[in-house]
């Protein structure tokens, strides 16, 4: 173990049991605990709470050797014996994914703890048994914790504990946490445990079994099976976890036998068989639940739980799905961007601000480069401010205000529920959700996210969908605006987008074989949006917003003059300007191009500019909103694609979708034209 | 580090609560993480604003009459 990193002493006033607790010290800290114990399960599931009632909120955060994960460690004193307390990261799953789960699994592993309690939801009982049932499989010396018992009851479910414990044959209690309830029991049942040995929860399809009575004999004697059982290791061997076959492979093992069941096995069953224990897992993990938990219907909770199940249906939540984005698009693009941007743009800054510094500064400043330099074509105020005030403060405004509201209901987890199913019918993993739905916030951010998939070629696909087709908040409130003068040219819009979305994610998985992994999210409950939350959360956003986004526009307005000036602007204008032309966007939109480089919300806008103007009407500006969605991503974004995937990659990426998104553009004006349609 | 339970942060992505340190796990390849003052989920990564300083200024006088 090294060196604690930091250590919290929080008050000494437990707020579990609000007794005053006595105080130790270090060197008590620092002695021979009696026993072990390492707290599993899910993120979410109060663990923490669990810890801290267990050892009185004295803690120490260490990293764990060779890793970036912390993990918190404790000493609670039971019944006079001291007793070292482990919490570990969240993990879904024995088979580790993520550097988290990993650490998990190694502290289980390596630290050999003598109890181990597995901390799991109450209320999501189903959803957290396969764990428990991979736990008992592996041998380990576990006590279930049904922790937040509390919520589970405030739901109107009731749990059998006694039935649960008697079908897995582990001790089974009941805990809230925070509360304290419970706690005396699971510190007396911790110094009462006695291992019952390995019990076989679980007997999967004949295949998998046959696999694993040949793996067996394979891994009885190696490093891993002296922690945890062999049926364990070999279930994680047909699961492909590529960590606990090197372990196996260790000491010069001869691991031939072993890749040739796995490969045998995999050719045998009609689907992957991590897949296959998974579904496995689940139908057992619900059988059970069905048994020992009783549900006691309220009403309020009825509404709130049917809505919440329409919202992740593929055809409700479509509906609701299609409704909320149309109630967004009247609140930013209606409202925002047509009238409050309208007013700013037009009167304020176009009748008073600008006519007033380009008369003062002129004046002031005889050389016409340098009054360009703010008042130009380019300038930091023409440009760059009118931009940033007087076109994107309404729209990110409405925009944040209304996405504040939604964050606020919980609809968010719900539509990732909902993605999920429209990306396995795609043959793309349910992981990749997650970055999805934070692309529409930051694609950079979510870009960096994209190294918590499972394989490499999971992440190309998801950065490439995320570059290609996803708009982030501030360029979709733009594009709203831009599309305000109909809802069918917005209906259009979303349309080609989802569907280019759906037929390159569905091409690069033909592409780039691989299996699908099972996508797990804890859902929150739905509540109706509180005002003051929306205010706050609103205005720190667009204070963030605002910090960010001035100095980069006004940054861009530099750079645009500078290169106006030494005439290379020009050039890359010129050069773009047979490519838009080819699209059907008038070549005027060249610099709105250009600029997207610099932003995506920044090229949009200039887009809107155009259409204020009267430059963009009709087809070339549903064409030219097409084409800035899916146009190469801000400098920003780039450079992260760099970062995680390479340079050859994130060019490869970037090669593609350039000349992708005119090629759609191109197609997109022909069908128009073919069709006589003139929007 | 936070020495209170009311600087816990809750996901409005996912519901997990975490403390304001725990939130910078995916910053160090961000181009803009220097100057950018969002808290991100330790969980999901969501990312949100931290509470404005105005806000958090307000609270201190309601609770302090
Ligand atoms: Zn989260």
């Amino acid at each position: 173990m090294s060196q604690p990193d930091l250590v919290i002493d929080y008050s000494d006033d437990c707020a579990s049991c609000h007794e005053r607790m006595p105080k130790r010290t270090k060197s008590q800290l620092a002695g021979t605990p009696a026993l072990k114990i390492a707290l599993v399960g899910s993120p979410n599931v109060g663990k923490s709470s669990v810890f801290h009632a267990l050892t009185g909120r004295r803690v120490i955060i260490s990293n764990y050797p060779g890793t970036t994960v912390d993990i918190f460690r404790g000493t609670a004193v039971l019944d006079g014996h001291s007793v070292e307390v482990i919490d570990t990261p969240g993990m879904y799953s024995l088979h580790s994914i993520t550097e988290e789960e990993r650490v998990g699994r190694a502290i289980l592993l390596r630290e050999k703890p003598d109890v181990v309690l597995h901390v799991l939801d109450a209320k999501n009982l189903e959803r957290m048994l396969p764990m428990t049932f991979q736990l008992i499989e592996a041998g380990l010396p576990i006590i279930v914790v049904l922790n937040m018992i509390d919520e589970a009851e405030a739901h109107g479910l009731s749990i059998d504990i006694r039935k649960l414990s008697a079908a897995i044959g582990v001790p089974v209690l009941e805990t809230a946490a925070s509360l304290g309830r419970g706690m005396p029991e699971l510190k007396q049942a911790i110094l009462d445990f006695k291992s019952q040995g390995f019990i076989q929860p679980i007997v999967y399809d004949e295949a998998i079994e046959n696999a694993i009575d040949s793996l067996v004999p394979s891994v009885k004697d190696s490093p891993p099976s002296e922690r945890i059982s062999p049926r364990s290791v070999a279930l994680l061997l047909l699961r492909q976890d590529e960590q606990v076959r090197r372990l196996v492979a260790g000491e010069g093992n001869d691991v031939s036998t072993v890749d040739r069941v796995v490969e045998e096995t995999m050719l045998a069953l009609p689907q992957p068989p991590a897949y296959l224990l998974a579904l496995n897992l689940q139908k057992e993990a619900s059988k059970l639940a069905s048994e020992v938990m009783t549900h006691r219907q309220t009403p309020g909770i009825r509404f709130n739980e049917r809505l919440s199940r329409a919202m992740m249906q593929p055809l409700s939540g479509g509906i609701i799905l299609a409704a909320v984005l149309l109630a967004m698009y009247y609140v930013v693009g209606v409202f925002g961007a047509g009238f409050l941007v309208g007013w700013l743009e037009k009167t304020l800054f176009g009748q008073i601000i600008n006519p007033f510094f380009q008369n003062t500064l002129s004046t002031l400043i005889p050389v016409k480069p340098i009054s360009d330099l703010f008042v130009g074509q380019y300038g930091i105020i023409t440009l760059g401010l009118t931009y940033a005030i007087a076109i994107i403060l309404p729209i990110v405004t409405t925009f944040f205000l209304i996405f504040s509201m939604i964050e606020d209901s919980g609809y968010l987890p719900r539509l990732a529920m909902l993605i999920d199913r429209l990306f396995k019918f795609i043959g793309l993993n349910g992981r990749a959700v997650i970055p999805m739905v934070l692309g529409f916030g930051c694609d950079t951010m979510a870009t960096i996210v994209t190294r918590t998939q499972e394989t490499k070629r999971e992440r190309i696909i998801t950065t490439l969908l995320l570059a290609l087709a996803i708009p982030c908040s501030a360029q979709l409130g733009v594009i709203f605006g831009i599309l305000s003068v109909s809802t069918g040219m917005l209906i259009t819009w979303l349309g080609i987008i989802v569907l280019i979305f759906i037929l390159v994610g569905w091409l690069a998985s033909r592409i780039i074989p691989g299996e699908r992994a099972c996508f797990y999210m804890e859902v929150p409950p739905l509540r109706l949006p509180r005002l003051s939350n929306v205010l706050q959360k609103t205005y720190a956003r667009l204070e963030w917003y605002l910090m960010e986004v001035i100095p980069i526009f006004i940054l861009a307005s530099v750079v645009l003059w500078a290169g106006d000036l030494i005439g290379l602007l020009d050039l890359l204008i010129r050069g773009l300007r047979p490519v838009v032309e080819f699209a059907g966007i008038p070549a005027a939109a060249s610099v709105a191009f250009v600029i997207g480089f610099f932003r995506r919300d920044f090229g949009a806008a200039g887009l809107y500019a155009l259409a204020t103007q009267g430059i963009l009407t009709g087809n070339s500006l549903l064409i030219s909103a097409v084409v800035m969605t899916l146009f190469v991503p801000c400098i920003a974004q780039f450079s992260v694609m760099i970062k995680e995937r390479g340079l050859k990659t994130a060019l490869a990426i970037a090669g593609f979708i350039f000349p992708f998104a005119f090629l759609v553009g191109f197609v997109l004006n022909h069908t128009l034209k073919i069709l006589g349609i003139n929007l | 580090m936070n020495e209170t339970d009311n600087d816990k942060i809750k996901c409005p992505f996912c519901g997990f609560e975490f403390d304001a340190v725990s939130s910078t796990g995916y910053c160090g390849s961000c181009p803009l993480a220097k100057n950018c003052k969002l808290l991100r989920c330790p969980n999901c990564a969501y990312e949100m604003p931290a509470e404005p300083k105005l806000f958090s200024a307000i609270k201190r006088l309601r609770r302090k009459p």
